[in-house]
């Protein structure tokens, strides 16, 4: 049956916990998860007027939608917005270890971690290593050309190859399994 | 029957204040502002989890602060503690000496500011403690004491609300720059280098003007001959008018360090909160029309403009 534009607290009761997991995929790390899981479904609660589809697969795409402009905010920021939940008057209440825990373990984070090794494991060595000097090691543009005896443009075209590679490769997974629950 | 685990629980309580405030916000409902657009965002995304496995998969936490910090424009969040202490008070009898700590981050500006309540000369002492912060123009203010927060939005980050409130710096997040930038437009004068408690700082001091109806007010700051990082400041108020009044009080440094923004440290910048704290949330819109409505209806209220004509008896 499909979601009706108001009923907010069937979208909840249908995608509550896998939200909250997907959030806790993508961020690897259960508390912001949190933070924007409940960002999420109070940005859904407010703006679910303007909700047009009309069926579960859409509606769930829509909440997707709302979480995944949450999580690209959250990186570019540095931190989860909290305007919904305001607006809303609720506010964040602190989670405890217990349940920190058992979000990474629901989430499955070790096994994603295992799973991402081996996506990467799969990266040319050029790739990979860009990868590696950009992301983790965190050096300019201009180092890591310099460290690869290349160009700073393809030193930026190979760490963007290897980060939509690996975008590709989670987002399909991840995405395809919330959705369909 | 079993006790639902912590998960569950967390989920159905979250589940029951949404339904309550979504109903709530149904009533009183307005036009959303906003459009949802969908954002990229994907490779930063994958990039911090990427960092984690990359950098071995242990640090969770760390690894991905540390990717988001080198992909965000972090910066750091400058931690200050203080302790005030009134040095001369011919008015009234002293008070105790009192704690503040506080963080603050610029772009776009953040900051929190706690404060224990210090216990006045022949009162009884106060529990608690009083925090502040402003974020994403959103004010918080935390009374440990009652446990209660009251959170006012919809401030500017270019308005006063923004601003830190701070002796040192004006209420920027950054006093050292603030204190060069007062010392090159002249509002400091440089006294030169002195010896404050065995080491040696550099004096600005700023002399107030002569006014018939604000207290004369000076402000002498100690900082680091080299980085201008404050030390101490000492503001003493006369009110030559009235009678020969005089206040004086002293903002000692104790600690003075920058510390790296990240998602961890960001949480510096939030006033901690309890399972039981009741919390307030106003618009500043709201809060405007409050105080306008008791100002009105205040026994002077024909003195404010703006109130409504009252009908004449």
């Amino acid at each position: 049956m499909a979601t009706r534009r108001t009923d907010i607290e069937a979208l909840y009761a249908r995608h509550r916990e896998p939200l909250l997991l997907f959030l806790a995929r993508r961020t690897a790390d259960p508390q912001v998860a949190l933070d924007l899981w409940a960002e999420t479904f109070a940005h859904a609660a407010i703006s679910r007027r303007r909700f047009r589809g009309t069926s579960d697969e859409e509606s769930a795409g829509w909440l997707y939608a709302i979480a995944r402009r949450r999580l690209a905010l959250y990186y570019r920021r540095g931190h989860a917005e909290r305007r919904m939940l305001d607006r809303l008057k609720l506010e964040r209440t602190p989670a405890g270890p217990e349940l920190l825990a058992e979000v990474e373990r629901r989430a499955g984070l070790a096994a994603l971690r295992v799973e991402l090794a081996a996506a990467l494991a799969e990266l040319s060595p050029a790739v990979r290593g860009a990868v590696q000097l950009r992301v983790v090691e965190e050096l300019p543009y201009a180092e890591v050309a310099r460290r690869l005896n290349t160009s700073e443009q393809a030193a930026r075209a190979r760490v963007s190859r290897g980060l939509s590679a690996l975008a590709e490769l989670l987002d399909t997974a991840t995405i395809r399994e919330a959705v369909a629950r | 029957m079993t006790e639902p685990d912590p998960f569950d629980r967390r989920l159905d309580d979250f589940g029951a204040r949404l339904s309550a405030a979504s109903a709530v916000h149904a009533a009183g409902r307005r036009r959303a502002r906003r459009s949802l657009t969908l954002a990229g965002g994907c490779a930063v995304a994958v990039a911090a989890v990427v960092a984690v496995v990359l950098s071995g998969g242990g640090g969770r936490l760390d690894a991905v602060a540390e990717a988001r910090a080198a992909l965000t424009p972090g910066g750091d969040i400058l931690y200050m503690k203080s302790t005030t202490r009134v040095i001369d008070n011919n008015a009234h009898g002293g008070s105790a000496p009192q704690t503040t700590e506080q963080w603050s981050a610029v772009g776009p500006p953040r900051w929190r500011i706690s404060q224990d309540v210090p216990r006045r000369a022949g009162r009884p002492p106060v529990k608690g403690h009083h925090e502040n912060s402003y974020e994403h123009g959103t004010t918080r203010t935390y009374d440990s004491a009652r446990d209660r927060m009251s959170v006012i939005s919809g401030f500017s980050d270019r308005g006063s609300a923004a601003r830190m409130p701070s002796l040192f710096g004006l209420g920027s997040a950054e006093p050292e720059a603030d204190l060069r930038s007062m010392l090159a437009d002249g509002t400091v004068t440089d006294e030169g280098e002195k010896q404050v408690g065995g080491r040696t700082v550099r004096r600005l001091v700023s002399r107030p003007r002569k006014s018939k109806r604000r207290p004369l007010r000076t402000l002498v700051y100690d900082v680091d001959p080299q980085t201008f990082a404050p030390i101490q400041a000492t503001l003493s108020l006369t009110f030559p008018l009235t009678h020969p009044t005089r206040i004086a009080m002293r903002i000692t440094v104790e600690a003075y360090r920058r510390i790296a923004l990240d998602a961890t440290s960001a949480r510096l910048l939030e006033i901690p909160t309890t399972a039981h704290t009741s919390f307030r949330v106003r618009t500043v819109q709201q809060v405007r029309r409050d105080n306008a409505r008791r100002r009105c209806e205040a026994p002077n209220a024909l003195r404010v403009k703006r109130c409504p004509t009252q009908p004449h008896g």
